[in-house]
């Protein structure tokens, strides 16, 4: 088969050969920046999922600290410490009879409000901005290009 | 064939090898390329990425926490390593580490005889992976690490770096740089009020992770996270797809943590004061269904629920973890459910008379007052007044055994009340047509005895009086609270097993009754209504003794907008045996404190603010 290809070509004539090689290495050319470019979007990809990958990792760190950071403060803040503390500063529970209820005419009481109370709460609106793509592989080719060219235009002179 | 101009074609060669170096080079670049502190403990290098959730909170109903996590370490040792780091990279000495194994034995604290011998056999074995402690707090790991740094001799500046004083306390500690030494950090439950409300919350086992007893085991899977496993970790293209763990609801609980610890402290001095060793008081809103504090003795300390002194409290058969959902013999104060019915079915009005003789014989049997007297001429105000076993027999057999049961299950005994807590038990209320029934059972039952109810049930009963005939079920779970969702408990009313007049008339006869009988349970300026009730305890083999009695009382105040209702009951008191001496002034120290934190004023205030409104 490689024989009868290169038979072939052998008898074709020079400038039709030249017209062949040319095609065939503008595909080849073709072929190397495609695959050069997806080595470049493999690349970015790459360093974007090490990133997301390390900012888990954060993520990951910082829900342990939260979580021993409420730990130690609801430690510190237990009913029977802050008792303690009160007793030391001089306070006792209030009884009864050391209460005084006034009458404030048109004052209308509220009651205390719970945590978290209200109506049926609505999840928090998180602004995530999702890049979306909307070049053409050609036109993603013609702005790299440009970069790369402005790159350089400091040493143009 | 010889094909000219050789050189054009190397070039095209040359450009082509060129580019495919290039790509084989990037190639390993992206191998290669990440940090080796990117990646977590080598112990689970190449293995599927757990994403730990975390339990969800339990909060009373001001925020304040009840039941939380604390990160703690799974603290691995590899024999393997320390072998292969003293024989082939000379980075520890063979002698060191039988010292390093003592010093985890010591930290610790292992008692495990299997590894204990493990870490005590020589030559040691190939092994590259024991745990030696699962839980090991931050204290315990930097503790056993310095015992580390100083049997591998690390220099003082070794040393340093890692006892970075900037670090903050909460900073995970870091073992990467102890060979053989892997901590993996993970979530523990925490119970940081230790013993308060804990017959409410419970616990989560060590052992299986989960939720025991109470409102961990009721809403096990409410607070119980998703953990998440994944394979694409190590895959960067798959690094969106990594696991962000589900993690467990957040319970709003019904309890006002400071009424808890004051009723505590209260049933805990009560328990002291008349010899008792166990007891439940639990206030409740009669309009909501709300605990607003649920004290039980014995209590636990959860933080440490393992200790030997616990295991009866927890594994006890009779469930003696929470007083206030096991059931027991109420005695007289189940004559207000006695009289609410014969009141609503019209067999008995406020001021029926009755002759008590002092006696009155019923299936075969012959009911007496607790006092034996015979008290002559009653009202059904003066019957309840007085806590006559007789008249309230009799008026149990004037109602007959159909209405009776059916008044008693309209009220919800012997059914479970849906509290939240887990354990809760349904109480015993025969059936009258059944075989084991007895006719004189409609007499002691009508009393309180030969009849099991749990606080809760009796909590749940009485809403239907005080609050106008409408009955609403107890609960403890206010809220959940799931990511950013908040989901109402709604309240549950339970039907209106008696009209709105009987419960009118009913509190006005208990108002009256309370007034004139059980004065230590009252509070001046508040009206209150209330029952005391004293039940004898069967016992096996000698029947029912006066020795051994359930001391209770329930109340409810102000009458004419009531806003809290109490339960108290107090187990075989030894000092005196009365729910009038035990019970009554429990009460009036709970109204007292309970007052104080739902800001009730006294009535005269009350009414001048609502005629200012």
């Amino acid at each position: 088969m490689a024989n009868f290809v290169v038979q072939a070509y052998s008898n074709t004539p020079r400038r039709k050969q030249i017209r062949i090689l040319g095609s065939f290495f503008l595909a080849l050319l073709i072929l190397a920046v495609l695959l050069v470019s997806y080595l470049i979007v493999s690349s970015r990809v790459v360093s974007l999922g090490r990133g997301i990958q390390k900012l888990k990792n954060e993520i990951d760190e910082l829900e342990y600290e939260n979580v021993t950071l409420q730990d130690e403060i609801a430690s510190a803040t237990t009913i029977s410490k802050v008792e303690a503390m009160a007793q030391e500063q001089g306070f006792h529970p209030a009884s009864s009879g050391e209460i005084l209820h006034v009458v404030v005419p048109g004052y209308k009481r509220s009651r205390s409000i719970p945590v978290n109370a209200g109506e049926e709460s609505r999840p928090a609106v998180i602004d995530v901005s999702i890049a979306e793509y909307h070049q053409t592989l050609l036109e993603w080719v013609m702005q790299e290009t440009v970069v790369f060219s402005d790159a350089f235009k400091g040493f143009e002179q | 064939m010889k094909i000219k101009d050789d050189w054009r074609y190397t070039s095209v060669g040359f450009v082509f090898a060129l580019v495919g170096a290039l790509i084989i080079g990037q190639m390993i670049r992206i191998q290669i390329s990440p940090d080796k502190g990117e990646f977590l403990n080598p112990k689970t290098l190449g293995e599927p990425e757990h994403a730990a959730s975390r339990r969800g909170l339990i909060l009373d109903r001001n925020g304040k926490l009840f039941a939380g996590n604390t990160t703690v370490y799974e603290v691995t040792v590899s024999i393997l390593d320390f072998k292969r780091g003293a024989e082939i990279y000379d980075s520890i000495r063979i002698e060191d580490i039988k010292y390093i194994l003592d010093a985890a034995i010591d930290v610790f604290n292992i008692t495990d005889s299997d590894t204990i011998q493990l870490f005590r056999t020589e030559p040691y074995p190939d092994r590259s992976a024991v745990v030696v402690e699962k839980y090991a707090t931050r204290e315990e790991v930097e503790r056993f690490l310095d015992y580390v740094d100083v049997i591998q001799h690390r220099t003082e500046e070794e040393i340093l770096i890692r006892d970075d004083d900037s670090a903050l306390t909460v900073d995970l500690v870091d073992c990467q740089d102890f060979l053989g030494i892997y901590c993996e950090p993970h979530f523990a439950r925490s119970y940081p009020e230790k013993t308060l409300a804990s017959n409410i919350l419970g616990f989560v086992s060590r052992n299986d992770g989960q939720g025991h007893l109470g409102v961990e085991a009721e809403y096990d899977t409410t607070l119980l996270g998703d953990d998440r496993i994944v394979k694409a970790l190590w895959n960067p293209y798959l690094a969106d797809q990594s696991p962000y763990p589900d993690h467990g609801a957040n319970l709003i609980l019904t309890i006002d943590s400071v009424l808890q610890a004051d009723v505590e402290n209260i049933l805990d001095t009560a328990l002291q004061t008349y010899g008792a060793q166990a007891g439940t008081i639990v206030v409740m809103d009669p309009k909501t269904g709300d605990i607003y504090a649920m004290a039980s003795a014995p209590r636990i300390d959860i933080s440490e629920y393992w200790h030997e002194s616990y295991f009866d409290v927890i594994n006890n058969v009779d469930n003696i973890f929470n007083y206030a959902v096991k059931a027991y013999e109420p005695g007289s104060v189940l004559k207000v459910i006695t009289m609410a019915a014969a009141l609503d079915a019209g067999v008995v009005e406020r001021d029926t008379e009755f002759l008590d003789t002092g006696e009155f014989k019923i299936g075969g049997i012959t009911i007496r007052n607790w006092d034996r007297r015979a008290w002559g001429p009653q009202t059904m105000t003066t019957c309840l007044q007085h806590s006559l076993n007789v008249c309230l027999a009799w008026v149990g057999s004037q109602l007959g055994a159909e209405q009776m049961y059916a008044y008693l299950q309209s009220f919800g005994f012997g059914q479970l009340t849906g509290v939240g807590l887990a354990n809760e038990a349904p109480g015993v209320v025969k059936n009258y047509l059944s075989s084991d029934w007895h006719k004189s059972e409609l007499g002691t039952n009508s009393f309180g005895q030969g009849i099991e109810v749990t606080s809760v049930q009796m909590l749940k009963a009485v809403s239907a009086i005080a609050n106008n005939g409408m009955m609403v079920s107890p609960r403890i779970v206010r809220a959940i609270v799931d990511q950013e969702y908040r989901y109402e408990a709604p309240i549950d009313f339970a039907g209106s097993p008696i009209s709105e007049e009987t419960a009118r008339t009913l509190t006005e006869m208990l108002t009256i009754s309370l007034e004139k009988e059980a004065s230590s349970a009252l509070v001046p300026g508040y009206s209150l209504a209330g029952k005391t009730g004293t039940a004898e305890i069967y016992v096996k083999g000698e029947g029912y003794t006066s020795n051994l009695t359930n001391a209770s009382f329930i109340g409810w105040g102000p009458t004419d907008d009531p806003q809290f209702i109490v339960y108290v009951w107090i187990s075989k008191p030894t000092t005196a045996i009365w729910g009038s001496v035990v019970a009554s002034p429990i009460f009036r120290q709970v109204v007292d404190r309970v007052i104080i934190h739902l800001g009730i004023p006294p009535d005269a205030v009350r009414h001048n603010l609502q005629e200012d409104i």
